[in-house]
């Protein structure tokens, strides 16, 4: 114990230079925002590969809740099949076997790489792109619901506008009345988005869910959006309603994009529709 | 003078330095390109029995006021402990300590004090400016600057000694 008093004394200026010293960096890097970019950019850059590798094992420590993700996916998957096998076998009378409907939507799995829920415009990155035939304008969504819509492509790689980018909106209902809004963000919490246009006479409770209505093209419909949070009464004609996103945006891992394969049909319809009105 | 005398003369000179940096210095840039940091003068000067614990600890607190006014939080402290804490050994490296009469270019003379001063400012420049740019990314730029803001501090820490601390100064400290 001595000895250590004794060698603390003797190093007593050194120790306090290293104190004083380690304070001051703990200053800049908490208080000067450059300093503290360059020092992760640097660190990102150097080690990239390092990251890509040890993703690769960090997944594995995911597993269980991907699986969990998955496994109640293909729970929802098999239900619907379910429910679709039904309605064939008791409308099938009715039914024309019209390929183009009963193949309207293709699904890619693609992987997120990056990603982004605290800046006013997000934008995600998937590891899909014109080769595997992705193209600007196609949906994307997840396993829990509607995530964002495909802006640019590469080769390999899309940029995603996610749901949380103040330029995207979603044509979207309320299922149980099918009531006809527009979904948008307002840049506040990742997690809330606004219900616009649900003209207040109707009955939305907190609970609701609120579905992508399809008009769109982008997205099938009655693809989860989320569920209604807050109903306020502000203005005259319109609820302001607060949903609450079903997709968990910040552990986004991998989404699939919605191949529509009778937009082309449906786009060039509505063109001449406005080009011939009178 | 006496040891409490002393000590308010340097507490005065504390301030004054601070506010020079911060108020006159803060905005001289040669050519946009070389800076000046004339308070660290006031560690040079410092007595040479200063305490070496009071040494770094007023270079701590003088560093983080200037940081204060430049909005660099921590540079300046870092760089001026470092300074503090290496003056004691840079005095023994120039001469052994009992030639050494007072801090003040008229003691000590010209050569010893440009080297010491040099030697010293060239030293926290060197933490400063990499601190800044906290990356060896345009090194050679950055070190230029180190070399061209050392020799603009150095040049106005000796014009000082000449101006206030010669005998014919008004403020022969």
């Amino acid at each position: 114990m001595r000895a250590l008093f004794l060698l603390v004394k003797i190093y007593r200026y050194f120790l306090l230079f290293l104190a004083l010293e380690g304070f001051c960096l703990v200053l800049i890097f908490q208080h000067n925002h450059y300093q503290n970019a360059v020092f992760l950019n640097s660190a990102s850059y150097y080690s990239g590969l390092m990251l890509d590798w040890t993703g690769g094992i960090v997944e594995y420590f995911s597993l269980r809740q991907s699986n969990r993700e998955l496994a109640e996916e293909n729970r929802q998957l098999r239900q619907s099949l379910e429910i679709e096998r039904r309605k064939r076998e008791r409308n099938f009378a009715q039914i024309s076997l019209d390929s183009g409907l009963l193949q309207q939507y293709e699904f890619v799995v693609a992987k997120v790489i990056n990603n982004s829920t605290h800046r006013a415009n997000n934008y995600i990155t998937i590891n899909k792109g014109l080769r595997d035939g992705i193209k600007p304008g196609m949906g994307v969504i997840g396993p829990q619901g509607v995530v964002g819509k495909v802006q640019t492509c590469t080769a390999h790689y899309c940029s995603v506008l996610s749901l949380l980018h103040s330029g995207m909106v979603v044509s979207a209902l309320v299922k149980k009345n099918e009531a006809l809004g527009r979904v948008k963000w307002e840049g506040r919490s990742y997690r809330i988005v606004k219900l616009l246009e649900i003209a207040n006479y109707l009955d939305i409770k907190p609970g609701d869910s609120i579905v992508s209505s399809g008009f769109g093209q982008t997205f099938p419909p009655q693809t989860m959006i989320g569920k209604v949070k807050k109903v306020r009464n502000l203005s005259q004609t319109f609820w302001d309603i607060e949903v609450e996103l079903s997709t968990p945006f910040e552990r986004l891992k991998y989404v699939y994009i919605v191949k529509n394969r009778l937009k082309p049909e449906i786009d060039s319809l509505s063109q001449d529709t406005l080009a011939a009105r009178p | 003078m006496t040891n409490q005398f002393a000590f308010l003369w340097y507490a005065f000179l504390f301030m004054i330095y601070l506010a020079i940096q911060v108020l006159v210095v803060h905005y001289w840039a040669l050519f946009g390109y070389a800076f000046c940091f004339v308070y660290l003068e006031f560690l040079l000067i410092l007595p040479l029995a200063t305490n070496r614990g009071l040494l770094m600890g007023l270079a701590f607190l003088l560093g983080l006021l200037v940081d204060g006014f430049y909005d660099t939080l921590g540079i300046h402290a870092a760089a001026s402990v470092l300074v503090a804490y290496l003056r004691p050994f840079y005095i023994g490296l120039l001469s052994s300590k009992e030639e050494v009469p007072a801090l003040r270019l008229r003691e000590t003379g010209f050569y010893w004090f440009l080297n010491y001063s040099l030697g010293l400012i060239f030293l926290h420049h060197l933490a400063v400016f990499f601190l800044q740019q906290f990356s060896l990314h345009l090194w050679l730029d950055t070190f230029m600057r180190v070399i061209a803001s050392s020799l603009f501090t150095v040049f106005v820490v000796i014009l000082n000694q000449y101006l206030f601390y010669s005998p014919t100064g008004r403020y022969a400290g």
